[in-house]
Protein backbone atom coordinates (compact mmCIF):
# COMPACT_ATOMS: atom_id res chain seq x y z
CA UNK A 1 0.00 0.00 0.00
CA UNK A 2 2.85 2.61 0.48
CA UNK A 3 4.55 1.96 -2.68
CA UNK A 4 1.01 2.59 -4.87
CA UNK A 5 0.54 5.58 -2.54
CA UNK A 6 4.44 6.65 -3.43
CA UNK A 7 3.85 6.16 -6.70
CA UNK A 8 1.04 8.70 -6.97
CA UNK A 9 2.61 11.16 -5.03
CA UNK A 10 5.52 11.00 -7.25
CA UNK A 11 3.40 11.48 -9.98
CA UNK A 12 1.59 14.50 -8.24
CA UNK A 13 5.45 16.51 -8.41
CA UNK A 14 4.72 16.95 -11.88
CA UNK A 15 2.05 19.41 -10.83
CA UNK A 16 -1.39 17.69 -11.61
CA UNK A 17 -2.27 17.21 -7.45
CA UNK A 18 -4.66 20.60 -5.60
CA UNK A 19 -2.30 20.93 -2.64
CA UNK A 20 1.73 20.68 -2.96
CA UNK A 21 3.88 17.57 -2.17
CA UNK A 22 5.70 19.74 -0.16
CA UNK A 23 3.34 21.56 1.77
CA UNK A 24 0.40 19.03 2.78
CA UNK A 25 2.64 16.57 5.33
CA UNK A 26 3.29 20.38 6.76
CA UNK A 27 -0.64 20.90 6.71
CA UNK A 28 -1.18 17.47 8.19
CA UNK A 29 1.41 17.74 11.24
CA UNK A 30 -0.69 20.98 11.81
CA UNK A 31 -3.98 19.38 12.00
CA UNK A 32 -2.50 16.53 14.36
CA UNK A 33 -1.08 19.32 16.64
CA UNK A 34 -4.52 21.11 16.67
CA UNK A 35 -6.20 18.30 17.38
CA UNK A 36 -3.63 17.74 20.59
CA UNK A 37 -4.41 20.73 21.77
CA UNK A 38 -7.82 20.23 21.70
CA UNK A 39 -6.91 17.06 23.58
CA UNK A 40 -5.08 18.95 26.04
CA UNK A 41 -7.92 21.70 26.29
CA UNK A 42 -10.65 18.33 27.06
CA UNK A 43 -8.36 17.10 29.09
CA UNK A 44 -8.22 20.86 31.38
CA UNK A 45 -12.11 20.47 30.83
CA UNK A 46 -12.08 16.90 32.40
CA UNK A 47 -10.22 18.33 35.23
CA UNK A 48 -12.30 21.24 36.48
CA UNK A 49 -15.58 19.02 36.29
CA UNK A 50 -13.50 16.50 38.21
CA UNK A 51 -12.04 19.21 40.48
CA UNK A 52 -15.30 20.65 41.18
CA UNK A 53 -16.98 17.12 41.72
CA UNK A 54 -13.76 16.33 44.29
CA UNK A 55 -14.78 19.35 46.00
CA UNK A 56 -18.30 18.87 47.12
CA UNK A 57 -17.13 14.55 47.90
CA UNK A 58 -14.88 16.03 49.93
CA UNK A 59 -17.31 18.25 51.52
CA UNK A 60 -19.74 15.43 51.83
CA UNK A 61 -17.07 13.77 53.76
CA UNK A 62 -15.84 16.35 55.83
CA UNK A 63 -19.05 16.79 56.92
CA UNK A 64 -19.54 13.00 57.88
CA UNK A 65 -16.78 12.86 59.52
CA UNK A 66 -17.44 16.03 61.46
CA UNK A 67 -20.70 14.82 62.48
CA UNK A 68 -19.26 11.22 63.81
CA UNK A 69 -17.50 13.49 66.73
CA UNK A 70 -21.19 14.26 67.84
CA UNK A 71 -21.86 11.28 69.33
CA UNK A 72 -24.16 12.22 71.76
CA UNK A 73 -27.03 13.56 69.73
CA UNK A 74 -29.19 10.90 67.21
CA UNK A 75 -27.32 11.27 63.63
CA UNK A 76 -28.42 8.07 62.43
CA UNK A 77 -30.36 9.57 59.81
CA UNK A 78 -28.21 12.63 58.77
CA UNK A 79 -25.39 9.76 58.09
CA UNK A 80 -27.58 7.67 56.07
CA UNK A 81 -28.59 10.97 53.87
CA UNK A 82 -24.87 11.72 53.66
CA UNK A 83 -23.98 8.69 52.19
CA UNK A 84 -26.90 8.93 49.50
CA UNK A 85 -25.63 11.92 48.93
CA UNK A 86 -22.06 11.32 48.53
CA UNK A 87 -22.81 8.53 46.21
CA UNK A 88 -25.42 11.04 44.28
CA UNK A 89 -22.61 13.08 43.78
CA UNK A 90 -20.15 10.62 43.15
CA UNK A 91 -21.53 8.59 39.55
CA UNK A 92 -21.32 10.71 36.46
CA UNK A 93 -23.95 10.85 34.44
CA UNK A 94 -23.54 8.07 31.99
CA UNK A 95 -24.63 10.12 28.69
CA UNK A 96 -21.91 12.81 28.46
CA UNK A 97 -19.31 10.94 29.83
CA UNK A 98 -19.70 8.41 26.83
CA UNK A 99 -19.77 11.12 24.51
CA UNK A 100 -16.36 12.53 26.00
CA UNK A 101 -14.96 9.08 26.41
CA UNK A 102 -15.76 8.69 22.32
CA UNK A 103 -14.50 12.28 21.40
CA UNK A 104 -11.02 11.18 23.45
CA UNK A 105 -11.20 8.06 21.52
CA UNK A 106 -11.85 9.54 17.79
CA UNK A 107 -8.93 12.09 18.61
CA UNK A 108 -6.06 9.94 19.32
CA UNK A 109 -6.95 7.58 16.51
CA UNK A 110 -6.91 10.69 14.26
CA UNK A 111 -3.84 11.48 15.59
CA UNK A 112 -2.19 8.33 15.25
CA UNK A 113 -2.77 7.85 11.69
CA UNK A 114 -1.68 11.11 10.91
CA UNK A 115 1.39 10.10 12.65
CA UNK A 116 1.88 7.09 11.03
CA UNK A 117 0.67 7.72 8.02
CA UNK A 118 3.10 10.60 7.37
CA UNK A 119 6.34 7.83 8.37
CA UNK A 120 4.52 5.45 6.09
CA UNK A 121 4.16 7.95 3.07
CA UNK A 122 7.87 8.97 3.43
CA UNK A 123 9.08 5.66 4.14
CA UNK A 124 11.71 4.39 1.42
CA UNK A 125 13.29 0.79 1.54
CA UNK A 126 15.31 -1.15 2.01
CA UNK A 127 14.56 -1.45 5.97
CA UNK A 128 17.80 -0.81 7.69
CA UNK A 129 18.12 -0.96 11.98
CA UNK A 130 17.96 2.74 11.57
CA UNK A 131 14.79 2.92 10.76
CA UNK A 132 13.95 2.44 14.47
CA UNK A 133 15.96 4.05 16.21
CA UNK A 134 14.39 7.11 14.02
CA UNK A 135 10.72 6.21 15.02
CA UNK A 136 11.32 5.77 18.32
CA UNK A 137 10.19 9.25 19.14
CA UNK A 138 6.59 8.66 17.49
CA UNK A 139 6.67 5.17 20.05
CA UNK A 140 6.97 7.16 22.68
CA UNK A 141 4.64 9.75 21.28
CA UNK A 142 2.40 7.28 20.67
CA UNK A 143 2.72 5.75 24.16
CA UNK A 144 2.54 9.00 25.84
CA UNK A 145 -1.06 9.55 23.56
CA UNK A 146 -2.53 6.51 25.41
CA UNK A 147 -1.10 7.28 28.62
CA UNK A 148 -2.91 10.09 28.53
CA UNK A 149 -6.14 8.49 27.19
CA UNK A 150 -5.76 6.16 29.97
CA UNK A 151 -5.50 9.36 32.69
CA UNK A 152 -8.53 10.79 31.52
CA UNK A 153 -10.48 7.98 30.98
CA UNK A 154 -9.98 6.84 34.68
CA UNK A 155 -10.81 10.38 35.95
CA UNK A 156 -14.00 10.28 34.63
CA UNK A 157 -14.77 6.41 35.70
CA UNK A 158 -14.12 6.93 39.36
CA UNK A 159 -14.12 3.11 40.50
CA UNK A 160 -10.85 2.68 39.79
CA UNK A 161 -7.55 2.33 41.84
CA UNK A 162 -5.74 5.25 40.77
CA UNK A 163 -7.93 7.51 42.41
CA UNK A 164 -9.68 4.96 45.30
CA UNK A 165 -7.57 6.39 47.70
CA UNK A 166 -8.21 10.29 46.80
CA UNK A 167 -12.05 10.18 46.28
CA UNK A 168 -13.44 7.00 48.23
CA UNK A 169 -16.22 4.89 47.01
CA UNK A 170 -19.64 5.51 49.07
CA UNK A 171 -19.24 1.78 50.16
CA UNK A 172 -16.22 2.91 51.74
CA UNK A 173 -17.99 5.76 53.66
CA UNK A 174 -19.52 2.28 55.49
CA UNK A 175 -16.82 0.25 55.84
CA UNK A 176 -15.69 1.12 59.94
CA UNK A 177 -12.05 -0.81 58.97
CA UNK A 178 -11.48 2.44 56.55
CA UNK A 179 -13.21 4.93 58.52
CA UNK A 180 -10.63 3.90 61.20
CA UNK A 181 -7.74 2.86 59.10
CA UNK A 182 -7.47 6.04 56.56
CA UNK A 183 -9.68 8.81 58.66
CA UNK A 184 -8.78 9.71 61.76
CA UNK A 185 -12.30 9.61 63.91
CA UNK A 186 -13.45 7.78 66.63
CA UNK A 187 -15.19 3.99 65.76
CA UNK A 188 -16.88 4.13 68.92
CA UNK A 189 -18.92 7.25 68.12
CA UNK A 190 -19.87 6.20 64.70
CA UNK A 191 -20.25 2.46 65.92
CA UNK A 192 -22.82 3.91 68.41
CA UNK A 193 -24.87 5.40 65.05
CA UNK A 194 -25.21 2.15 64.07
CA UNK A 195 -27.05 0.69 67.10
CA UNK A 196 -25.92 -3.02 67.10
CA UNK A 197 -28.56 -4.60 68.92
CA UNK A 198 -28.39 -8.67 69.59
CA UNK A 199 -31.96 -10.38 69.12
CA UNK A 200 -32.28 -14.12 70.44
CA UNK A 201 -35.22 -15.75 68.66
CA UNK A 202 -37.09 -18.99 69.67
CA UNK A 203 -37.44 -21.07 66.59
CA UNK A 204 -40.46 -21.81 65.32
CA UNK A 205 -40.70 -25.29 64.88
CA UNK A 206 -38.57 -25.99 67.79
CA UNK A 207 -38.38 -23.23 71.03
CA UNK A 208 -35.04 -24.78 72.14
CA UNK A 209 -33.16 -23.98 69.19
CA UNK A 210 -32.32 -20.33 69.41
CA UNK A 211 -31.49 -17.95 66.62
CA UNK A 212 -29.17 -14.93 67.29
CA UNK A 213 -29.41 -12.03 65.27
CA UNK A 214 -27.41 -8.89 64.93
CA UNK A 215 -29.39 -6.55 63.99
CA UNK A 216 -27.97 -2.92 62.87
CA UNK A 217 -29.98 0.29 62.01
CA UNK A 218 -27.29 1.87 59.42
CA UNK A 219 -25.36 -0.57 57.84
CA UNK A 220 -21.85 -0.56 58.83
CA UNK A 221 -19.74 -3.19 57.63
CA UNK A 222 -16.11 -4.31 57.60
CA UNK A 223 -15.06 -5.21 60.25
CA UNK A 224 -14.15 -8.72 62.71
CA UNK A 225 -16.85 -10.05 65.72
CA UNK A 226 -16.54 -12.08 68.68
CA UNK A 227 -19.50 -12.60 70.60
CA UNK A 228 -20.08 -15.10 73.61
CA UNK A 229 -23.27 -15.29 74.90
CA UNK A 230 -23.42 -16.83 78.50
CA UNK A 231 -26.21 -17.64 80.70
CA UNK A 232 -25.31 -16.51 84.26
CA UNK A 233 -21.70 -18.03 84.24
CA UNK A 234 -22.01 -20.60 81.99
CA UNK A 235 -20.88 -19.61 78.55
CA UNK A 236 -23.42 -21.27 76.04
CA UNK A 237 -22.58 -19.35 72.10
CA UNK A 238 -19.34 -18.16 70.16
CA UNK A 239 -19.66 -16.58 67.37
CA UNK A 240 -16.46 -14.92 65.29
CA UNK A 241 -16.37 -13.77 61.96
CA UNK A 242 -16.33 -10.88 59.47
CA UNK A 243 -18.97 -8.78 59.17
CA UNK A 244 -19.21 -7.09 55.23
CA UNK A 245 -22.26 -6.43 53.04
CA UNK A 246 -22.89 -6.75 49.83
CA UNK A 247 -26.38 -4.69 48.36
CA UNK A 248 -26.86 -4.68 44.70
CA UNK A 249 -28.13 -2.17 42.94
CA UNK A 250 -32.35 -1.87 43.64
CA UNK A 251 -33.73 -4.42 41.40
CA UNK A 252 -36.49 -2.46 40.10
CA UNK A 253 -35.17 1.55 39.90
CA UNK A 254 -31.49 0.36 39.43
CA UNK A 255 -30.24 3.02 41.71
CA UNK A 256 -27.13 1.76 43.60
CA UNK A 257 -26.93 1.39 47.53
CA UNK A 258 -24.10 2.00 49.47
CA UNK A 259 -26.14 2.18 52.54
CA UNK A 260 -29.35 0.03 54.16
CA UNK A 261 -31.21 0.31 56.99
CA UNK A 262 -32.62 -2.63 59.14
CA UNK A 263 -30.08 -4.70 58.38
CA UNK A 264 -30.14 -8.40 60.16
CA UNK A 265 -27.06 -10.64 60.65
CA UNK A 266 -27.56 -14.20 61.36
CA UNK A 267 -25.06 -15.40 63.49
CA UNK A 268 -25.84 -18.39 64.40
CA UNK A 269 -28.15 -20.66 66.69
CA UNK A 270 -27.85 -22.83 69.70
CA UNK A 271 -29.87 -24.90 72.11
CA UNK A 272 -30.85 -24.96 75.27
CA UNK A 273 -32.66 -27.52 77.63
CA UNK A 274 -34.95 -24.64 78.72
CA UNK A 275 -36.08 -20.80 77.63
CA UNK A 276 -33.55 -18.85 79.34
CA UNK A 277 -34.83 -15.59 81.27
CA UNK A 278 -31.97 -13.78 81.08
CA UNK A 279 -28.92 -13.81 79.23
CA UNK A 280 -25.61 -11.73 78.83
CA UNK A 281 -23.91 -11.27 75.96
CA UNK A 282 -20.19 -10.07 75.33
CA UNK A 283 -19.48 -8.66 71.86
CA UNK A 284 -15.91 -7.33 70.72
CA UNK A 285 -15.83 -5.51 67.33
CA UNK A 286 -12.20 -5.40 65.85
CA UNK A 287 -11.40 -2.71 63.41
CA UNK A 288 -8.38 -2.86 61.11
CA UNK A 289 -6.76 0.70 62.37
CA UNK A 290 -7.20 -0.06 66.14
CA UNK A 291 -5.16 -2.03 68.03
CA UNK A 292 -8.07 -2.09 71.21
CA UNK A 293 -11.44 -3.89 70.59
CA UNK A 294 -14.74 -2.20 71.27
CA UNK A 295 -16.76 -4.01 73.60
CA UNK A 296 -20.24 -4.09 74.04
CA UNK A 297 -22.02 -5.64 76.64
CA UNK A 298 -25.95 -6.35 76.38
CA UNK A 299 -28.29 -7.92 78.96
CA UNK A 300 -30.43 -9.73 76.68
CA UNK A 301 -33.75 -10.23 78.79
CA UNK A 302 -36.99 -11.70 78.38
CA UNK A 303 -39.78 -11.00 75.61
CA UNK A 304 -42.35 -13.93 74.59
CA UNK A 305 -40.57 -15.88 71.68
CA UNK A 306 -37.28 -14.13 72.12
CA UNK A 307 -34.96 -11.74 74.02
CA UNK A 308 -33.90 -8.58 73.61
CA UNK A 309 -31.70 -5.92 75.27
CA UNK A 310 -33.87 -3.84 77.99
CA UNK A 311 -31.58 -1.20 78.10
CA UNK A 312 -28.57 0.46 76.07
CA UNK A 313 -25.90 -1.59 75.87
CA UNK A 314 -22.39 -0.87 78.14
CA UNK A 315 -20.18 0.71 75.12
CA UNK A 316 -16.20 0.42 76.47
CA UNK A 317 -12.18 -0.29 74.28
CA UNK A 318 -11.42 -3.26 75.65
CA UNK A 319 -7.69 -2.09 77.29
CA UNK A 320 -6.38 -5.74 78.31
CA UNK A 321 -6.42 -6.72 74.43
CA UNK A 322 -4.03 -5.77 71.90
CA UNK A 323 -4.17 -6.92 68.42
CA UNK A 324 -3.36 -6.18 64.91
CA UNK A 325 -4.63 -7.60 61.50
CA UNK A 326 -2.20 -8.58 59.07
CA UNK A 327 -3.20 -10.85 55.97
CA UNK A 328 -6.54 -10.79 56.92
CA UNK A 329 -5.61 -12.37 60.29
CA UNK A 330 -6.90 -11.09 63.73
CA UNK A 331 -3.50 -11.51 65.78
CA UNK A 332 -3.76 -11.27 69.16
CA UNK A 333 -0.81 -9.76 70.44
CA UNK A 334 -1.72 -9.33 73.93
CA UNK A 335 -4.74 -10.75 75.84
CA UNK A 336 -5.07 -10.27 79.82
CA UNK A 337 -8.89 -10.34 78.55
CA UNK A 338 -10.86 -12.94 81.05
CA UNK A 339 -13.62 -13.51 78.41
CA UNK A 340 -14.00 -17.44 78.32
CA UNK A 341 -12.63 -19.42 74.96
CA UNK A 342 -11.31 -15.93 73.45
CA UNK A 343 -7.81 -16.17 73.66
CA UNK A 344 -7.98 -20.50 73.02
CA UNK A 345 -9.86 -19.62 69.79
CA UNK A 346 -8.02 -16.88 68.73
CA UNK A 347 -5.87 -19.00 66.48
CA UNK A 348 -9.52 -19.19 63.80
CA UNK A 349 -9.52 -15.53 63.52
CA UNK A 350 -9.70 -15.59 59.88
CA UNK A 351 -11.23 -12.51 57.76
CA UNK A 352 -13.01 -13.95 54.78
CA UNK A 353 -16.04 -12.58 54.96
CA UNK A 354 -17.43 -16.06 56.67
CA UNK A 355 -19.30 -16.54 59.98
CA UNK A 356 -18.19 -19.12 62.25
CA UNK A 357 -20.24 -19.93 65.29
CA UNK A 358 -19.74 -23.09 68.37
CA UNK A 359 -23.10 -24.07 70.17
CA UNK A 360 -21.77 -27.20 72.19
CA UNK A 361 -18.93 -25.43 73.94
CA UNK A 362 -18.37 -28.17 76.59
CA UNK A 363 -17.90 -30.56 74.05
CA UNK A 364 -14.44 -28.55 73.27
CA UNK A 365 -13.22 -27.08 70.18
CA UNK A 366 -9.68 -27.98 69.34
CA UNK A 367 -10.80 -29.14 66.16
CA UNK A 368 -12.25 -27.03 63.80
CA UNK A 369 -14.37 -29.71 62.49
CA UNK A 370 -16.79 -27.93 65.88
CA UNK A 371 -17.01 -24.58 64.14
CA UNK A 372 -20.25 -23.98 62.11
CA UNK A 373 -20.43 -21.91 58.91
CA UNK A 374 -23.77 -19.41 59.27
CA UNK A 375 -24.60 -19.78 55.73
CA UNK A 376 -28.02 -17.57 55.91
CA UNK A 377 -27.95 -14.59 54.13
CA UNK A 378 -27.86 -11.18 55.42
CA UNK A 379 -31.86 -9.87 55.22
CA UNK A 380 -33.45 -6.47 55.73
CA UNK A 381 -36.12 -6.90 58.48
CA UNK B 1 -45.34 27.01 92.87
CA UNK B 2 -45.50 24.23 95.71
CA UNK B 3 -42.63 21.86 94.74
CA UNK B 4 -44.40 19.16 97.54
CA UNK B 5 -44.45 15.70 95.43
CA UNK B 6 -46.98 14.51 97.54
CA UNK B 7 -49.52 17.11 96.94
CA UNK B 8 -48.96 17.48 93.32
CA UNK B 9 -49.56 14.09 92.94
CA UNK B 10 -53.11 14.09 94.90
CA UNK B 11 -54.28 17.07 93.26
CA UNK B 12 -53.50 15.73 89.96
CA UNK B 13 -55.03 12.62 90.70
CA UNK B 14 -58.24 14.32 91.94
CA UNK B 15 -58.30 16.37 88.64
CA UNK B 16 -57.78 13.25 86.79
CA UNK B 17 -60.56 11.38 88.68
CA UNK B 18 -63.29 13.41 87.24
CA UNK B 19 -64.96 11.44 84.24
CA UNK B 20 -63.89 12.94 80.76
CA UNK B 21 -66.11 14.86 79.40
CA UNK B 22 -65.76 13.06 75.79
CA UNK B 23 -68.16 10.36 77.11
CA UNK B 24 -71.39 12.35 76.31
CA UNK B 25 -72.15 14.52 73.32
CA UNK B 26 -70.99 18.19 73.93
CA UNK B 27 -73.43 20.43 72.89
CA UNK B 28 -70.43 23.08 71.14
CA UNK B 29 -70.27 24.66 68.29
CA UNK B 30 -66.39 24.57 66.73
CA UNK B 31 -66.24 26.37 63.73
CA UNK B 32 -63.37 24.54 62.59
CA UNK B 33 -65.09 21.20 62.27
CA UNK B 34 -67.94 22.28 60.54
CA UNK B 35 -68.22 22.81 56.84
CA UNK B 36 -71.35 25.05 56.61
CA UNK B 37 -72.09 27.36 59.61
CA UNK B 38 -75.53 27.64 59.59
CA UNK B 39 -77.78 31.04 61.37
CA UNK B 40 -79.72 29.08 63.45
CA UNK B 41 -76.73 27.22 64.25
CA UNK B 42 -74.74 30.33 65.16
CA UNK B 43 -77.53 31.86 66.73
CA UNK B 44 -77.85 28.85 69.19
CA UNK B 45 -74.01 28.53 69.70
CA UNK B 46 -74.08 31.97 71.79
CA UNK B 47 -74.45 30.94 74.80
CA UNK B 48 -72.50 27.45 74.41
CA UNK B 49 -69.89 26.68 77.38
CA UNK B 50 -67.76 24.05 76.30
CA UNK B 51 -67.95 21.42 79.52
CA UNK B 52 -64.79 22.12 81.65
CA UNK B 53 -62.14 19.20 80.96
CA UNK B 54 -60.23 17.72 83.57
CA UNK B 55 -57.72 16.81 81.08
CA UNK B 56 -56.85 20.03 80.23
CA UNK B 57 -56.96 21.10 83.87
CA UNK B 58 -54.01 18.55 84.88
CA UNK B 59 -52.23 19.46 81.48
CA UNK B 60 -52.09 23.17 82.62
CA UNK B 61 -50.51 21.53 85.82
CA UNK B 62 -47.83 19.62 84.34
CA UNK B 63 -47.10 22.20 81.54
CA UNK B 64 -46.73 24.73 84.62
CA UNK B 65 -44.24 22.20 86.43
CA UNK B 66 -42.32 22.29 82.96
CA UNK B 67 -41.70 25.76 83.09
CA UNK B 68 -40.53 26.05 86.54
CA UNK B 69 -40.30 23.05 88.67
CA UNK B 70 -37.55 20.30 88.94
CA UNK B 71 -38.08 17.50 85.94
CA UNK B 72 -39.23 14.84 89.07
CA UNK B 73 -42.47 16.81 89.11
CA UNK B 74 -43.39 16.62 85.52
CA UNK B 75 -42.52 12.91 85.69
CA UNK B 76 -45.02 12.28 88.37
CA UNK B 77 -47.56 14.07 86.32
CA UNK B 78 -46.91 12.25 83.03
CA UNK B 79 -46.83 9.01 85.14
CA UNK B 80 -50.28 10.07 86.64
CA UNK B 81 -51.64 11.46 83.37
CA UNK B 82 -51.24 7.88 82.00
CA UNK B 83 -52.33 5.92 84.71
CA UNK B 84 -55.67 7.85 84.17
CA UNK B 85 -55.85 6.88 80.94
CA UNK B 86 -54.82 3.43 81.33
CA UNK B 87 -57.70 3.21 84.15
CA UNK B 88 -60.09 4.71 81.54
CA UNK B 89 -59.33 3.26 78.35
CA UNK B 90 -61.99 0.05 77.20
CA UNK B 91 -62.93 -1.43 73.91
CA UNK B 92 -65.77 1.32 73.38
CA UNK B 93 -63.79 4.71 73.79
CA UNK B 94 -60.40 3.52 73.04
CA UNK B 95 -59.86 5.29 69.62
CA UNK B 96 -61.01 8.61 71.16
CA UNK B 97 -60.07 8.64 74.86
CA UNK B 98 -56.65 7.32 73.22
CA UNK B 99 -56.76 10.17 70.86
CA UNK B 100 -57.31 12.70 73.68
CA UNK B 101 -54.84 11.60 76.02
CA UNK B 102 -52.22 11.53 73.33
CA UNK B 103 -52.98 15.24 72.10
CA UNK B 104 -52.02 16.40 75.96
CA UNK B 105 -48.93 14.17 75.90
CA UNK B 106 -47.96 15.22 71.89
CA UNK B 107 -48.44 19.15 73.75
CA UNK B 108 -46.20 18.18 76.79
CA UNK B 109 -43.61 16.72 74.34
CA UNK B 110 -43.48 20.04 71.93
CA UNK B 111 -43.63 21.80 75.04
CA UNK B 112 -40.44 19.70 76.36
CA UNK B 113 -38.66 20.70 72.57
CA UNK B 114 -38.36 24.28 73.12
CA UNK B 115 -34.50 25.68 72.75
CA UNK B 116 -34.76 26.82 76.65
CA UNK B 117 -36.21 23.85 78.42
CA UNK B 118 -33.52 21.83 80.01
CA UNK B 119 -34.85 18.49 80.43
CA UNK B 120 -35.40 17.69 76.99
CA UNK B 121 -33.50 14.27 76.86
CA UNK B 122 -34.47 13.40 80.19
CA UNK B 123 -38.26 13.83 78.98
CA UNK B 124 -38.03 12.06 75.53
CA UNK B 125 -35.95 9.14 77.41
CA UNK B 126 -39.28 9.17 79.98
CA UNK B 127 -41.83 9.04 77.66
CA UNK B 128 -39.99 6.37 75.46
CA UNK B 129 -40.45 4.15 78.12
CA UNK B 130 -43.73 4.89 79.17
CA UNK B 131 -44.48 4.45 75.91
CA UNK B 132 -43.28 0.96 75.64
CA UNK B 133 -44.80 -0.32 78.41
CA UNK B 134 -48.61 0.89 77.50
CA UNK B 135 -48.49 -0.24 73.99
CA UNK B 136 -47.77 -3.69 75.30
CA UNK B 137 -50.53 -2.90 77.74
CA UNK B 138 -52.57 -2.40 74.78
CA UNK B 139 -51.87 -5.19 72.86
CA UNK B 140 -52.13 -7.63 75.34
CA UNK B 141 -55.60 -6.27 76.31
CA UNK B 142 -56.52 -6.32 72.86
CA UNK B 143 -57.23 -2.78 72.17
CA UNK B 144 -55.79 -3.21 69.17
CA UNK B 145 -57.46 0.05 67.21
CA UNK B 146 -56.62 2.11 70.21
CA UNK B 147 -53.00 0.74 69.67
CA UNK B 148 -53.45 2.42 66.13
CA UNK B 149 -54.18 5.53 66.85
CA UNK B 150 -51.59 5.22 69.69
CA UNK B 151 -48.81 4.05 67.52
CA UNK B 152 -49.39 6.86 64.93
CA UNK B 153 -49.40 9.43 67.74
CA UNK B 154 -45.86 7.92 68.80
CA UNK B 155 -44.43 7.48 65.63
CA UNK B 156 -45.15 11.28 64.84
CA UNK B 157 -43.36 11.88 68.06
CA UNK B 158 -40.59 9.69 67.36
CA UNK B 159 -40.49 11.13 63.79
CA UNK B 160 -39.50 14.93 64.99
CA UNK B 161 -37.11 13.46 67.80
CA UNK B 162 -34.99 11.80 65.04
CA UNK B 163 -35.11 15.19 63.31
CA UNK B 164 -34.23 17.14 66.23
CA UNK B 165 -31.16 14.90 66.65
CA UNK B 166 -32.80 12.83 70.17
CA UNK B 167 -32.03 8.92 70.36
CA UNK B 168 -34.72 7.11 68.88
CA UNK B 169 -33.33 3.45 69.72
CA UNK B 170 -36.01 2.67 72.57
CA UNK B 171 -38.96 4.20 69.99
CA UNK B 172 -37.61 1.91 67.52
CA UNK B 173 -37.03 -0.95 70.14
CA UNK B 174 -40.44 -0.39 71.07
CA UNK B 175 -41.84 -0.75 67.54
CA UNK B 176 -39.91 -3.67 67.19
CA UNK B 177 -41.43 -5.22 70.14
CA UNK B 178 -44.97 -3.94 69.24
CA UNK B 179 -44.29 -6.13 65.73
CA UNK B 180 -43.79 -9.22 67.36
CA UNK B 181 -46.58 -8.78 70.10
CA UNK B 182 -48.99 -7.55 67.75
CA UNK B 183 -48.34 -10.99 65.59
CA UNK B 184 -48.55 -13.08 67.91
CA UNK B 185 -51.70 -11.79 69.57
CA UNK B 186 -53.23 -11.93 66.11
CA UNK B 187 -52.97 -7.99 65.06
CA UNK B 188 -51.33 -8.75 61.81
CA UNK B 189 -52.63 -5.14 60.36
CA UNK B 190 -51.28 -3.60 63.71
CA UNK B 191 -47.46 -5.19 63.22
CA UNK B 192 -47.69 -4.16 59.52
CA UNK B 193 -48.58 -0.68 60.88
CA UNK B 194 -45.60 -1.00 63.70
CA UNK B 195 -43.16 -2.16 60.74
CA UNK B 196 -44.03 0.48 58.34
CA UNK B 197 -43.23 3.09 60.99
CA UNK B 198 -40.05 1.81 62.36
CA UNK B 199 -38.28 1.82 58.64
CA UNK B 200 -39.53 5.15 58.46
CA UNK B 201 -38.88 6.60 61.71
CA UNK B 202 -35.60 7.92 60.34
CA UNK B 203 -36.32 9.03 57.19
CA UNK B 204 -36.50 12.87 56.41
Amino acid sequence: MPKTTVSTWKLSEKGDSVFSDKIYPYVMLAVASGLLTLLGSVGIFISLIVQRRLERLQDVLEEFINLSYRSEINLTGKMYNLIEKYQMHYIFPQNPRRMILRYIDLNIIFILVIWVGLLFLYYEPPFSPEIILRSLPLIIGIYATLFFRQLLRSTINLENPLLDSIIPAPTKLRSISFLSRFVNLSVKSVLKQARLTLLVKAGTRDSHKLKVLLKEELSFDDFFYFLLISEGETPCFVSFGEISFHFPPDPVTGKPSPVRRNVNVPLGEFTLSRFPEELKAQFLVFTKGEKHPIQYVYLLSQGTSYLSPNSEPDITVNHQIIYTIKNDMVEILECESKIPHFCELSSFFHLNGERYYLDRLHQGYNQSANLKTSHEEVFID
Amino acid sequence: MNYDTSLYVENLQKILSEPLCIQGNPQYLDISSSQLIEDELLREAKDQVPPSDPLIKGLGLILESMEKGPFDLTRFGINELLKSYLFKVNEENQEYCTMCYLNCIYQIYLYGLMEYYPFTDLLWEYLSLCFHAMGIYLVDHKLDKGCQVFLNKVSTMGKLAAQKGLHTSSIQHFLHNLEIRANESGFPDLADNAKNHRFNLETF
